[in-house]
């Protein structure tokens, strides 16, 4: 052997050296770590497939990856994406993926995978119920190699990170071989989680991806595998037998009910996290009816609403009462804006029911409408408890000051249903999202009829909401979104009632979780001691 | 001759039973698209969905078609055995039920066998002991039985045996340890009404001449007991067994919500939720084949139980 091949041979030595250095100290890393992390989660009980489900949570982020993913100072991180550039005009973003990651069917993960799949995403035909902003905005895909490429946008599109941070990347070529139909129960993408066994409406058992090595270090103190053997989501929704089941440890991991908190809080096998949700409650009016189409009149409704009454009564206090159209816990919240909002004044409430003539004729201690006649203001409501509680907690305060409230209860279906007619008055809805675009979709013209339940738009909101969309500067982005829920408070389409609670009991044996400031739950390195 | 008489009698039920099956259907088929609010599509679509995309998925799932054109290709469909594809799942609706109804046929299998095993010893102890403390007792503990919600009985069982003594599992159905408390629950408020209703049959036919004839000819109090009054007590406790049979295998809603199975009653309840209108026609046709089937076999059983009973 000569030099050259000494040299070489040495080379490979060291190599296999250090790799086996590698091997060694993630074995070392993972010894005594795994368990079975068992979730119930009800929602989750839907289609795997990402291009027809309505439902995104633990098993779809389990079994797929995706280009980006949220910090926890909620700024965004790459996941598949290794490095990023936004062209000067907004509307081109490169992206770099790193080469080393995965599906588990052994195909790479790479730009042409990305590419088949954002284009499927943007397709007019797609039913998925993510990634549809891209239908209107994606103009091309060019794929520069085998790990780059550049997504034209036909317009700049600020929420565009947040979209791509929610689009999970399945294996085209698996889905191309296992068809539309079957996918959904025989899904193949390149997360932590392999399912290895789906028993429809039953549960899902997923088991650790041996090959995934590429989870997002902002989050995760490594990157993979995940150090739990497997993840079992039961779909199951009862909340009292979910409870049962964490204080048994049949479950790791459940969301507490209010009413439950102190007893979770008492037990020694329980940790709880208390945290606000990314989602509030209000009443919305249908501002395209009489007599909802005065502002002054909706005005009048929120001085009569005490809120923090209402998050004592309705929550305990665990909830927090809410002025704006964006909760703290949705980046684009402004604090300042509280100041400006009409908050609870009683006095001020009856004054203006006084002006524009709703006045209590027959003395009954509830007010006629301006023509004398009895005046009946319905509002519907979701069935279950918690809804009707919070309805009749409106009830009594907006009674105070003689608005006499009727709670129509229905079905969520319906009552979602009814808000698309035109016909309803008032209604007791929540929305739950993470970025303030979600305000476009309430306030735009073309969704009356839809999501815009309020069925409220002016050319100035539209000119707002699109300035807010398309500025991807933070700060000025900060600034629109801001002249956005300020032109909302001023014109009432809703009062604002409060940021539900996110109670999280976790069994004490889990280790090393974490809960992200959107409330969704770390668990890629978390572990049970395993002997 | 009397085999024959059963063969034409059943198989003429069966034949009746296909135009029931069918006229329920068409009824749930026409109330859902037109009585029930909530559409489909708008709940597949999600909140952000604009109106050109739930139009697309109104499409995709046949609704933007008349609702006769939508009937007779469900009939064509049904004809072959296939009941579409769940709108939530995105499996075909027979498979999905097929998964379910082993935890629905279970249960309820079990819950009946029990409850009525322990009505009948109960309505009979109270009968044969009527006006005693026996059955005092037994008066009081079926009424309490058949008070209690069955909501309630369940989340109890679970704070005692699951939560409190951990000698159950909570929810679940891979063991038959799950099963204990779901068949629990459903089989006190069964026995309440077995016991309710076998008491004061048996009451009135040990009054009958022909069991006082009986114990006048000397024979033993139980072999009366079991010969002759037993017998006629069942008649209507095979009614009221029938019917429940027939109306659990459609599904105990609560009591598989509370303890997490995954039976028929679940699905059925999610299915209207999310209005997926492929699984709710697919179990009502479950349900109904259910009762019609119940029925029938509690027609024969009344042949072989009544002799006085034919079916001509």
């Amino acid at each position: 052997m000569n030099k050259s091949g000494f040299a070489v041979l040495a080379l490979v030595l060291l190599a296999a050296l250090l790799m086996g250095g590698v091997v060694v100290a993630q074995d070392d890393m993972m010894a005594g770590k795994g368990g079975r992390l068992v979730v119930a989660d009800a929602n989750s009980n839907t289609s795997f497939d990402p291009f027809v489900s309505s439902w995104h949570s633990w098993p779809h982020y389990a079994i797929y990856p995706t280009l980006f993913s949220r910090a926890l100072d909620m700024s965004y991180v790459g996941y598949l994406a290794d490095s990023w550039e936004v062209s000067e005009d907004s509307k081109s973003l490169t992206i770099n993926l790193i080469d080393y990651a995965t599906f588990t069917d052994g195909t790479p993960i790479d730009a042409a995978a990305l590419k088949w799949n954002l284009e499927k995403y943007a397709d007019p035909e797609s039913t998925a119920s993510t990634g549809r902003a891209l239908i209107t905005l994606l103009d091309n895909i060019e794929v520069h190699d085998d790990y780059s490429f550049t997504m034209h946008m036909n317009s700049p599109h600020a929420p565009l990170f947040f979209v791509l941070a929610g689009l999970e990347i399945v294996s085209p070529a698996a889905y191309e071989a296992i068809g539309p139909d079957d996918f959904g129960t025989n899904p193949v993408g390149g997360g932590p989680f392999i399912l290895k066994e789906l028993v429809t409406d039953n549960y899902a058992l997923f088991e650790r991806n041996p090959d995934f090595t590429w989870a997002p270090p902002e989050l995760y103190d490594h990157p993979g595998p995940v150090f739990l053997d497997q993840l079992q989501i039961l779909f199951i929704g009862e909340e009292q037998t979910v409870l049962a089941a964490l204080e048994t440890g049949e479950i790791s991991l459940a969301g507490i009910p209010t009413q439950n908190l102190a007893d979770a809080q008492a037990n020694p096998d329980i940790d709880v996290h208390v945290a606000q949700l990314s989602q509030i409650r209000y009443v919305g009016f249908n501002t395209s009816k009489d007599p909802w189409t005065n502002p002054d009149l909706r005005k009048a409704f929120a001085y009569a609403t005490d809120r923090q009454e209402f998050v004592t009564l309705a929550w305990d206090d665990l909830a927090q009462p809410l002025y704006q159209p964006l909760p703290p816990t949705i980046w684009g919240h402004n604090p300042e804006l509280d100041e400006i909002a009409p908050s609870f004044d009683p006095d001020k409430a009856m004054a203006m029911l006084d002006e524009l003539g709703y006045v209590d004729v027959d003395g009954d201690g509830l007010r006629e409408d301006p023509e004398g006649n009895a005046w009946t203001v319905p509002l519907a409501t979701a069935s279950p408890d918690e809804w009707l509680r919070q309805a009749e907690v409106l009830e009594a305060q907006w009674r105070a000051v003689g608005i006499p409230l009727q709670i129509d209860v229905l079905e969520f279906a319906a009552l979602v249903d009814l808000t698309t007619t035109g016909t309803h008055d008032l209604f007791l809805l929540l929305y739950g999202y993470q970025d303030p675009s979600i305000l476009t979709y309430f306030f735009d013209p073309e969704r009356k009829g839809g999501s815009n339940r309020a069925w409220f738009s002016t050319d100035e909101l539209t000119d707002l909401l699109v300035a807010a969309d398309s500025q991807l500067d933070p700060d000025l982005r900060y600034e629109a979104v801001t002249a956005v829920s300020t032109y909302i408070i001023e014109a009432s389409p809703w009062v604002y009632l409060a940021v539900p609670p996110a109670l999280t009991g976790v069994r004490a044996e889990l280790m090393n979780w974490r809960i992200h400031p959107d409330t969704s739950f770390l668990y890629w390195n978390a572990y049970f001691e395993t002997e | 001759m009397v085999g024959g008489f059963m063969s034409k009698y059943i198989l003429r039920r069966i034949l009746i039973a296909f135009p029931l099956i069918l006229a329920v259907t068409t009824v749930v088929f026409v109330m859902l698209r037109v009585a029930l609010p909530g559409d489909p599509a708008k709940l597949m679509a999600g909140d952000r969905a604009s109106p050109e995309q739930v139009e697309i998925i109104r499409r995709k799932l046949g609704l933007d078609r008349p609702v006769i054109e939508q009937y007779f290709i469900f009939l064509r469909n049904f004809a072959q055995g296939d009941l579409g594809r769940s709108v939530k799942f995105r499996e075909p609706v027979l498979g999905v039920i097929a998964k379910a109804f082993p935890f629905t046929a279970k249960i309820t299998l079990l819950s009946v066998t029990v409850g009525t095993t322990i009505g009948l010893l109960i309505g009979i102890m109270t009968a044969v002991y009527q006006r005693t403390w026996i059955d005092n007792v037994g008066i009081v503990v079926t009424v309490f039985f058949f008070s209690i919600p069955t909501f309630w009985l369940g989340l109890m069982l679970i704070l005692i045996f699951a939560v409190g003594l951990r000698v159950l599992p909570v929810q679940g159905a891979s063991s038959w340890r799950h099963f204990i408390m779901p068949v629990a629950t459903l089989a006190v408020g069964q026995s309440a009404l077995i016991a309710r209703l076998t008491r004061s049959s048996m009451i009135e036919v040990l009054s009958t001449d022909y069991v006082r004839t009986a114990r006048s000819k000397g024979l033993a109090p139980r072999r009366v007991l079991a010969s002759h009054a037993l017998q006629n007590t069942l008649i209507p406790v095979i009614t009221v067994v029938g019917l429940s049979v027939g109306g659990l295998l459609g599904g105990a809603v609560i009591t598989e919500s509370i303890f997490g199975l995954p039976g028929v009653g679940r699905l059925a309840i999610d299915a209207i939720s999310n209005r997926d209108y492929p699984m709710i026609q697919g179990t009502v046709i479950l349900v109904a084949a259910s009762f019609v089937f119940v029925n029938l076999l509690v027609d024969i059983i009344y042949a072989f139980v009544d002799p006085r009973i034919r079916y001509e």
